[in-house]
């Protein structure tokens, strides 16, 4: 992903929490940062993965496309962490990770937005994409509740 | 192998001796020695226990720790089975099976499984299978323990809240425990003190997860007919089944993986659930012995809970569970104490920790690769 080569904390964050995808995950970090996600697809069988692989389709060995996803998803499950586990982690504690279940069918990980409250989220509630700023340059895949997001000029 | 013809190994190998370090002297002592050191200890001991010499090992199991280095030290020769195993936990159901084969084929006769863990140690225990962590470290996300919290929470809302059930989990370990004088944690546990204790994962608190500490367990398993007296512990069944996962939990909390292992391990043992007398649960975490002991059909999916909370699995219940302490209380030695602990139950040789009528005893994980084994006197 675009990094700013002369400062150095935001490399420190993109080196020690990010996975090192090169280019190949290109199309999730650039649309992370317009705040779309961006997942693949094969076209021949229609399936959707994420997170993303190098490889080719397991069932028919073709190339993997990408393909902006809807954004909308069933909430699985969530955890809080209470304290900060990884020193130089951006986001403070208690923070709140949770599993959805989006459109495409796809299971994925996201950080909780701010604008939603732990205490707000029920399992099965419908959750909207909403990428979280580790920093700048570093956005990580997050969700918000549906309704609660705001667009990205208001912030 | 067909299913015959694999049931054929029902009863082949037994287990004809066992040790495990006193982890509480070693907690207490700060143990710095080496995985290698801790495991030829135990093996030493394992081998008094079987009445059996050095000398007739010929197939070593290491877990955690290098076979060769172990081999090296206790001055092993002519081995005809090394196999070293990154950790415990999922391979002990194939340990079991690599060596019944082995006795059964009259490749091996005296098969050692080992398994040691120090803080000196590198191997990890991380338990995260697949590739895709990377992609879980941008979120913090703190391996297994996160998965088995997001589980639970989700298990919650589909069956009602079991946060009482995982307490009773924590606090019959610890009752037994209290019990058990090599046990690393033996101060008594209360309802009270459980949910006085914080919240690391949340839903999950402090007692509920394993420790991390040092020591080593042995066994030795030997051809049923070739072992002497009345101590022998008939290996009856064991399967293993993985159903892989992208992140390290699963919507259907194992049940699938869990009810393919039991059906063969218990068809291979010839016995049901209702005739295991004690069940030892790897319990990584407390939620992982809710959901062994539905996907294990001891008890219907969703039933766990008010199983648990009735007392079922205390040691005067009707399925005492976890007789040494577990994971949480007892030693975290990745599956290997708990096997040790059925052994001694069935043996009668429990000690303070001896419950009635033991006499079937089953061993079990609940994970992307679950299995067990069934064991009787
Ligand atoms: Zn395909």
């Amino acid at each position: 992903m675009a990094l700013n080569e002369t400062d150095t904390a935001e490399l420190d964050i993109s080196k020690q929490f990010l996975p090192q995808t090169e280019s190949w995950a290109e199309p999730l970090w650039s649309g992370l940062h317009r705040g779309e996600l961006h997942i693949q697809k094969c076209e021949p069988c229609g399936s959707f993965v994420y997170p993303p692989v190098e490889e080719t389709c397991p069932q028919c060995t073709a190339a993997y496309s990408w393909h902006r996803a809807s954004g909308t998803g069933r909430l699985w499950s969530w955890v809080t962490f209470h304290r900060s586990y990884y020193p130089g982690y951006p986001l403070a504690s208690p923070y709140t990770v949770l599993m959805v279940e989006i459109e495409e069918g796809v299971r994925m990980l996201g950080s909780l937005d701010a604008d939603t409250s732990v205490e707000e989220l029920q399992c099965d509630m419908t959750m909207k994409f909403k990428p979280v700023r580790l920093s700048d340059d570093v956005h990580i895949p997050g969700f918000v509740l549906l309704g609660k997001e705001r667009s990205r000029l208001e912030t | 192998m067909s299913a015959e013809s694999r049931n054929r190994l029902s009863g082949v190998a037994s287990i004809a001796g066992v040790a495990t370090s006193n982890f509480n002297e070693l907690k207490e002592l700060g143990n710095k020695r080496s995985p290698t050191e801790l495991a030829t200890h135990a093996i030493k001991m394992a081998l008094e226990d079987a009445d059996t010499e050095a000398g007739e090992i010929d197939g070593l199991i290491a877990m955690s720790v290098s076979a060769e280095s172990v081999a090296l030290r206790m001055g092993l020769s002519d081995l005809r089975l090394t196999m070293d195993y990154p950790y415990g936990g999922r391979y002990i159901a194939p340990a079991l099976e690599l060596s019944a084969q082995y006795l059964h084929s009259n490749s091996a006769n005296t098969i050692v499984v080992v398994l040691a863990l120090s803080k000196l140690a590198t191997y990890s225990d991380s338990g995260a299978p697949g590739g895709h962590s990377a992609f879980e470290m941008m979120h913090a996300m703190g391996g297994p323990a996160s998965h088995s919290a997001m589980m639970v929470r989700r298990y919650s809302y589909e069956y009602g809240d079991c946060s009482t059930a995982l307490s009773s989990v924590a606090i019959s370990n610890r009752a037994n425990a209290t019990l058990n004088p090599v046990a690393v944690f033996r101060k008594p546990l209360t309802e009270n003190g459980y949910f006085a204790s914080k919240l690391i994962a949340e839903p999950l608190r402090l007692f509920d997860y394993c420790m991390v500490n040092d020591g080593a367990v042995a066994i030795v398993i030997r051809r049923t007919s070739d072992v002497s007296g009345n101590r022998g512990v008939v290996v009856g069944g064991f399967a293993s089944s993985t159903y892989p996962t992208v992140h390290y939990s699963a919507e259907d909390f194992y049940f699938q993986q869990c009810r393919s292992a039991a059906t063969s391990m218990f068809a291979m043992a010839g016995v049901t659930a209702k005739d295991v007398d004690i069940a030892e649960v790897y319990d990584n975490y407390t939620p992982s012995v809710l959901f062994a002991l539905e996907g294990f059909g001891f008890v219907g999916r969703g039933e766990a809970a008010d199983f648990v909370r009735d007392g079922q699995i205390r040691r005067d219940g009707s399925l005492p569970l976890n007789t040494g302490g577990g994971h949480t209380s007892e030693s975290y030695m990745q599956g290997m104490n708990l096997l040790a602990n059925a052994v001694r139950q069935l043996r009668n040789e429990a000690g303070a920790l001896q419950v009635s009528q033991a006499n079937v005893a089953a061993f079990m994980y609940a994970a992307p690769t679950a299995g067990g084994c069934v064991l009787w006197r």
